[in-house]
């Protein structure tokens, strides 16, 4: 790791909280890396506002970046990876994400506004998990989704789809 | 979300929802059947789910009997813009969960449908008929799916496909792949009906179909200008005439498989050559009329060439490598099969070899493949 790498930068979440991070894990974020690029050494003197990220979400990311910051990086999108649907997650990941349902939205948007790709898979795979093998009302329940389907509409759906039972 | 039910959309079909589709990209898939099953993903892109879908969410923002704070707070997932979403749902593998979600609520319906209906699954008799039937229905069905179907693959109950079967796919005009391998019932008109107006297919397999005729190629030249893979293997009507206007529309070909198409000659096979420059692979196993001034042209102007097989061409001689230009390399070109090429002799393996620095995998006459005095790389 060279020594510029291992250059601290400061990160100023959206309730006002400070957190200084190690420069190589704050890259994991493809928005602050091209911030810090077109910043350049002023990044290093000032708080870099994350105005969408409070600090406990912040925080959280800034773990998984952490545990993360020498996985090679992403190769280009189309690889042969992306493709599979695959829900496979890794075990450190899974219970990294054994959090409630709001820290768990929160982290998915966050992995989104910062662009860290990586840690937007694991949260979309983390939801996927949770709707696999479920029935609508089950889905339903475990998101407090409420039902806005006519008893026509459901049923019609039903039957327009009906191929794919299984 | 407590009180009046939402406020909802005008009808379903006054809309374009095949933008609410998740996109495919089949650009570098083959047509080969094998193929077909697991090459399938899907991406969502964002800037098409909010082109399209941004009218809803204004619906929903604007509604001034809903909390938005409150009902994120009841139902953190609804914080998560459609695009997250989609690529949530695009995660699921089975049609059984995509069905599942697709009966949650109206807005998962309409995120989902596009991701079920991508490939239609018709690998049993019975879920035909429902996919037909949904289709069938028109104006009436809940969402319009023909607008949604990009793969459609028939080969599992290929022996039950016939043209009055296909009928009710025909206005499916976004088909990206169509698979028909095996149903030799199919004619002209199913085939034809089902290519007409596809500006979008990429990938077409015929395989066995030997009842097709130049009128079934005259329309995928005519409609299908974005084809990268056409397999017609055994359809032995096909002429020079259908495969000249190919070679003349279709420019973006990168696989075109021919076996035992016997009525092809040098006439189609060069101008494939000339016209069709991206070509990766071309398997023209048993194209007895063709001679070696196809080979010739193919390799001497296809620079992208991986995959040449010849295997049966028995009219090929020395004279196919001979007559290449005398510096030009094959850089590309990993597979070349002569295969039963008994008139292909040393000097023409001496041309070849020398000058395909990966090309790891020459089948040639057995004899001379042992005699020959250049090793393979």
């Amino acid at each position: 790791m060279s020594s510029e790498n291992s250059k601290k930068l400061m990160l100023q979440s959206s309730d006002g909280e400070d957190i200084t991070v190690d420069r190589d894990v704050a890259e994991k974020s493809v928005l602050i890396k091209n911030m810090v690029g077109d910043l350049g050494e002023d990044a290093m003197e000032e708080a870099i506002p994350i105005p969408n990220v409070n600090a406990a979400v912040l925080k959280k990311v800034i773990e998984w970046c952490t545990h993360h910051k020498n996985d090679p990086p992403a190769s280009n999108e189309d690889d042969s990876d992306s493709r599979k649907k695959t829900t496979d997650i890794e075990e450190w990941d899974q219970k990294f994400m054994q959090v409630d349902q709001e820290m768990l939205f929160e982290i998915i948007l966050a992995a989104n506004y910062l662009d860290i790709k990586a840690l937007l898979d694991v949260g979309c795979k983390t939801v996927a998990n949770m709707i696999k093998g479920k029935s609508p009302e089950e889905i339903r329940k475990t998101f407090n989704i409420q039902n806005d389907f006519t008893p026509e509409e459901e049923d019609q759906i039903r039957r327009e789809n009906e191929w794919a039972e299984e | 979300m407590a009180g009046e039910p939402r406020r909802r959309l005008s009808p379903i079909h006054t809309r374009n929802l095949s933008t609410v589709t998740v996109e495919s990209d089949s650009s570098d898939s083959s047509p080969c059947p094998g193929d077909d099953e697991d090459t399938d993903y899907f991406m969502a892109h964002a800037n098409d789910s909010q082109s399209s879908l941004g009218a809803i969410t204004a619906i929903r923002d604007c509604d001034d009997d809903i909390d938005l704070e409150q009902v994120h707070r009841l139902s953190p997932i609804s914080k998560l813009p459609p695009e997250i979403l989609i690529a949530i749902l695009a995660k699921l593998t089975t049609t059984s969960d995509l069905r599942n979600s697709m009966l949650v609520c109206y807005h998962w319906a309409l995120y989902t449908v596009g991701i079920l209906w991508h490939r239609p699954l018709c690998n049993k008799w019975p879920n035909l008929l429902n996919v037909v039937t949904a289709l069938g229905k028109g104006d009436k069905s809940y969402f319009p799916y023909h607008e949604m179907v990009k793969r459609l693959n028939l080969s599992a109950i290929a022996d039950k496909i016939n043209d009055g079967t296909v009928q009710p796919f025909m206005n499916c005009k976004g088909i990206e792949r169509l698979t028909l391998t095996n149903c030799s019932n199919l004619t002209d008109f199913g085939v034809a009906g089902l290519v007409d107006g596809c500006k979008k297919l990429q990938a077409l397999d015929v395989t066995d179909l030997d009842a097709l005729t130049d009128q079934t190629l005259h329309v995928v030249a005519q409609n299908c200008a974005k084809l990268q893979g056409l397999n017609i293997t055994n359809c032995s009507n096909i002429t020079d005439e259908s495969l000249l206007d190919i070679a003349e529309h279709c420019r973006q070909l990168k696989r075109l498989k021919l076996n035992g198409v016997v009525r092809a000659t040098d006439l189609s096979i060069t101008a494939v050559a000339r016209n069709c420059r991206s070509i990766l692979e071309i398997d023209l196993a048993g194209c007895h009329s063709i001679s070696s001034e196809s080979v010739t042209a193919l390799l001497a102007n296809l620079s992208h060439l991986r995959e040449l097989r010849l295997a049966h061409c028995i009219d090929i001689n020395d004279s196919a490598f001979t007559n290449l230009p005398p510096r030009l390399s094959f850089e590309a070109l990993r597979i070349l099969d002569l295969t039963a090429c008994e008139q292909v002799r040393d000097d023409a393996i001496g041309r070849i070899i020398p000058a395909a620095p990966r090309c790891i995998h020459l089948q040639a006459w057995e004899e001379l493949a042992l005699h020959s005095p250049w090793p393979l790389h």
